[in-house]
């Protein structure tokens, strides 16, 4: 399985990697959406975590963009915009799942372990 | 009142944020909120500076010293301490505090993508005429500041 981390920061990309590395073949990573939908057209990820404020082009409009070019993709948000509000504008674009920064990692493994979950079961 | 409950709501984002790092228990300081003028020197080693737009105007930083940083990058689990790892860990603290603070700001609370300033802060953009109120945060033995310079401000001073 192939995951895709997209966040503008270095340091959150690393982290998200570090953390779920032995659960996917293959990790990739973009800092921005418009890196992102260039990365989902080449290799198209099974999973993707996805910040929400970030420069060039952000979260929910990257969402809209992946649906289109690779609705199979599973995708979990992983954002500091804690509202629901903006959970519920996320998850209506497609995104199927929500994690909310800060973060520890056991919280990271069982937020994707239920975004793998519904993706096993369809 | 309003100032006071906004203070409140940085605070408890500081707080959680600390929380969240996967370190022994160690304990955060968070001092007295102050008022000072934008015009006086504002700023420790590295900032993340957010905009704000909507309901409110304005800028929230995230000011931090280096060795504080290196305390956080490591509780992230990074070991690189490089400039680009030091701009980049304070940009996304100010960006996960104020981001925290828009469940309770409502949702015309809206953020930048962080920038990041080395040094004095007072050059970047901000009303010289006007005042922020700094938060003094200490952990481990290191100091850091959340200084939030908003538009509603002026009313309460």
């Amino acid at each position: 399985m192939k995951l895709l981390i997209v966040d503008d920061s270095l340091v959150i990309r690393n982290k998200i990697n570090s953390g779920l590395l032995k659960r996917f073949d293959k990790v990739l990573r973009a800092k921005n959406g418009v890196e992102a939908i260039e990365v989902v057209k080449l290799v198209r990820p099974d999973v993707i975590t996805m910040d929400l404020t970030m420069p060039e082009m952000d979260g929910v409009e990257c969402i809209q963009e992946v649906m289109k070019v690779c609705p199979s993709t599973h995708i979990l948000v992983i954002s500091a915009l804690a509202d629901k509000a903006t959970a519920i504008a996320a998850l209506s674009c497609g995104a199927n799942g929500f994690l909310c920064k800060p973060f520890t990692q056991s919280q990271l493994t069982d937020a994707i372990e239920k975004v793998l979950a519904i993706q096993l079961s369809r | 009142m309003k100032h006071k409950k906004q203070i409140d709501i940085f605070i408890e984002g500081v707080k959680r944020y600390f929380d969240h790092l996967t370190f022994e228990e160690e304990l955060l300081e968070i001092g007295a909120p102050y008022l000072v003028r934008n015009s006086e020197r504002l700023g420790l080693d590295y900032t993340g500076a957010i905009s704000i737009t909507g309901d409110s105007k304005g800028y929230v930083f995230f000011s931090s010293t280096s060795p504080l940083l290196k305390y956080i990058l490591l509780g992230h689990g990074a070991s690189n301490f490089s400039e680009e790892y030091l701009g980049d860990i304070v940009g996304e603290i100010a960006n996960t505090i104020s981001g925290n603070a828009r469940s309770h700001m409502g949702a015309e609370f809206h953020i930048s993508p962080p920038k990041v300033i080395v040094g004095e802060i007072n050059k970047y953009n901000m009303n010289l005429n006007s005042r922020s109120y700094v938060l003094p945060i200490r952990w481990r033995r290191n100091s850091a500041q959340l200084i939030v310079s908003l538009e509603e401000n002026e009313q309460l001073l």
